[in-house]
């Protein structure tokens, strides 16, 4: 046994033991991406040790294993789903004590935030040139009269009452309450022919006419999608209610050829509503199905030749969500593999 | 002493309630012998219990049952009492029911102080799963017969193809009866069971004969059983729709295998229908439900169907049909499968056909 004088030495220990004194707590709210389970634990790990509490290896193999199983639970529940750590100090042993849960969700909860949070228009002003242009089209060449629509997701209405006022007839299926309220209100001032029920289109119950649409339109719909299982889904309940020849109009991320997603990066585009589908995956999902593909363009690209100069200067967050900043911080100049197209299939 | 229930509710039917009925003295035998009877009754102790299937529309039966009971005990209950038991009985009655058709409720009743009983109800809710997992330790198996139902091998044959190439969704497999076969022919069988041991026999099953089966322990009417889109050729469910409650559950089950059937697939199931004509009251329905044969209406069922992309292409009795197809040695499958099929777990008809039998349904999806 050595007795220790050194004042050094001293200080530096009797300082340790103070830390056992200093009382903290927290709370950690993290989106459910299994593939970003390293990363989070090393946050973890810098902001336990800036607290001054370092974790042993057993220790944190039981951090990584709790915290693992929230992610996938979390991640394979819904697209809006978080990680929620709390921790404090642990009065009896002074070390880190925590608990981990999974919070689930919604799309329609995202956007009831933005009614509380966020100025209207939450969505862009004016409709999307691309669907009048193709419910014109498909007036002329069906001769129909009046137009039948679907329209899945009409959000606020911003395609729903233009098309409307065009004369076509409108059943949409909103999963926001508010919105479907809304749209429902601006229908009924100008008598206009639009039904909207709230639901999830993909709901086994959500049914519509079988082969009574000329037209389906799902406009940033697809980006919340939870995986390709849904989107076939999709596909096949949209191919029982278009009529032969119909058409389904809908925009998703594609990625530009070259470009192969790895999973960290699929997993992190769903959290983030830019649900990335190879156009492999596309096609698999339409597999045997009775709708064949007529074409993909640029939707950034047509909206701007189509659009008002004035609209389209006041794009808000559509922009850049758009070109795939939502999912990749890239410096400007720096364009992301992946952009927002226009899709098109047809009912055979 | 006797020992006092926990829950005491109710205090009635003592015989020493009522207030003398005259001043002057009584000689006569007869008003003598019942005012001492009046008297000794209220020194009988009574206690026992009563366990009652929740049918709800049964409440006046049980009232009349329960009432003569405690008569007999010398208890008998006041008009206001029984407006009491009754109103109790009905509360307890829709609660057990709206919970399970498998639920009972229980009556217990014990001597009270005033020389009249005390009772108080309870619900017990069992669930369908919880009754088939009393099967395995009560019951000889194979539970439900040895053999694949006849009409699911022929429906199965008539999908052309290789059987590799067939997708096939059993919607409550039990223990395999008809996944297993089919998986030995060479289909790709996905199995779907909603009690946990019979899944897990079925896992067993498959891992002992090396067959490819998915096997997943989930009820098709929760919002979270899933299936793939588009993909199976033949959906079928067997015995299934005989444990539905209503006919919005039978809509439910459709639209979810319109969504996992490919175009062209088809979907066969069987469920208990009246003949036409026939239009059971609710008592019945609740009944039916009880005794494992729900009973729809051909309205009900052409109702759920509504709208969806499916047709009815054909609609056998399955008794006969099953009959008719089955080696005379491996009939009946079971010991209880004539009777109930043939609908007579609810209406005890023995030399008779009741207004009702199992049937099968075939449908293709558009």
């Amino acid at each position: 046994m050595v007795c220790i004088t050194d004042p050094v030495v001293l200080r530096k220990a009797a300082v340790s033991r103070h830390q056992y004194r200093f009382y903290f707590s927290g709370q950690f709210i993290l989106p459910c991406v299994p593939s970003l389970i390293e990363d989070y634990l090393e946050q973890f790990q810098r902001v336990f040790t800036a607290l001054g509490r370092q974790f042993s290896e057993a220790d944190l193999e039981q951090l990584r294993q709790i915290v693992a199983s929230c992610l996938v639970e979390g991640y394979s529940a819904s697209t809006h789903a978080n990680l929620i750590l709390d921790y404090q100090v642990d009065a009896n042993t002074g070390g880190i004590k925590y608990t981990a849960r999974t919070e689930i969700g919604n799309v329609a909860g995202q956007y009831q935030g933005w009614i509380r949070d966020r100025p209207a228009p939450l969505f862009r002003d004016f409709p999307d040139a691309k669907a009048l242009h193709v419910a014109a089209k498909l007036e002329s060449e069906l001769g129909a009269n009046p137009l039948h629509i679907l329209e899945i997701g009409p959000g606020t209405g911003r395609n729903t009452i233009p098309l409307a006022r065009r004369g076509y007839h409108v059943d949409a299926v909103e999963i926001t309450p508010e919105f479907a309220e809304q749209i429902q209100a601006a229908a009924s001032q100008e008598s206009l022919s639009i039904n909207v029920q709230v639901g999830n289109f993909l709901d086994p119950l959500v049914r519509f006419r079988l082969r009574h649409y000329h037209l389906a339109y799902a406009s940033e719909v697809v980006a919340h999608l939870h995986d390709l299982d849904e989107l076939r889904l999709l596909f096949a309940k949209v191919a029982d209610y278009l009529i032969p020849g119909g058409l389904f109009l809908f925009n998703t991320f594609l990625p530009i050829a070259e470009y192969l997603p790895e999973p960290v990066i699929k997993e992190l585009s769903m959290v983030h509503c830019c649900m990335l589908f190879t156009k492999a995956e596309i096609y698999q999902a339409l597999d045997g199905l009775p709708l064949q593909y007529v074409m993909d363009e640029p939707q950034l690209k047509y909206e701007q030749q189509h659009q008002k100069p004035e609209d389209w200067e006041n794009l808000g967050w559509f922009g850049l969500w758009s070109s795939g900043r939502g999912l990749f911080d890239l410096p400007e100049g720096q364009e992301p593999p992946i952009e927002l197209c226009w899709l098109i299939l047809q009912r055979i | 002493m006797f020992r006092k229930p926990e829950v005491i509710e109710f205090k009635v039917g003592s015989p020493l309630t009522q207030p003398p009925v005259s001043p002057s003295v009584i000689t006569d035998p007869q008003i003598l012998y019942d005012a001492m009877m009046g008297r000794f009754n209220s020194r009988i102790y009574a206690r026992g219990e009563i366990s009652l299937p929740a049918i709800p529309s049964l409440v006046d039966y049980y009232l009349e049952g329960l009432d003569q009971i405690f008569t007999s005990l010398g208890k008998q209950f006041s008009e206001e009492e029984i407006q009491q038991l009754r109103h109790n009985l009905i509360s307890q009655l829709e609660q057990g029911f709206r919970a399970s058709p498998h639920s009972y409720i229980v009556l217990r009743y014990d001597p009270s102080d005033n020389g009249g009983i005390s009772y108080n109800i309870s619900t017990v809710v069992s669930t369908m799963a919880e009754q088939y997992n009393s099967w395995l330790s009560t019951r000889q198996t194979p539970l439900f017969g040895s053999q694949p139902d006849a009409k699911l091998i022929e429906v199965v044959k008539q999908i052309p193809g290789r059987p590799q190439d067939i997708a096939v969704l059993d919607i409550g497999a039990g223990t395999g009866r008809n996944t297993l076969p089919l998986a030995r022919m060479g289909y790709a069988v996905d199995a779907l069971e909603l009690t946990p041991a019979f899944a897990d026999q079925i896992k067993e099953a498959a891992q002992a004969e090396n067959l490819a089966i998915r096997v997943y322990n989930a009820d098709i009417l929760s919002p979270l059983a899933r299936m793939a889109p588009a993909y199976y050729s033949l959906i079928f469910a067997s015995e299934v729709v005989s444990h539905f409650r209503t006919a919005d559950e039978i809509r439910l089950l459709l639209a979810k295998v319109c969504d996992g059937l490919h175009s062209g697939g088809g979907f066969l199931f069987n469920t208990f229908v009246a003949i036409d004509g026939y239009e059971p009251d609710q008592m019945t329905r609740e009944l039916s439900q009880i005794n494992w044969s729900t009973i729809f209406t051909r309205r009900d069922i052409q109702t759920a169907m509504d709208g969806l992309p499916l047709t009815l292409i054909e609609e056998v009795p399955v008794y006969d049909y099953e009959k008719s197809h089955t080696p005379p040695e491996a009939w009946p499958p079971t010991g209880w499968f004539e009777n109930w099929s043939l609908g007579r777990d609810l209406f005890w008809l023995p030399d008779h056909r009741p207004p009702m039998e199992l049937r099968w349904l075939v449908c293709r999806r558009l």
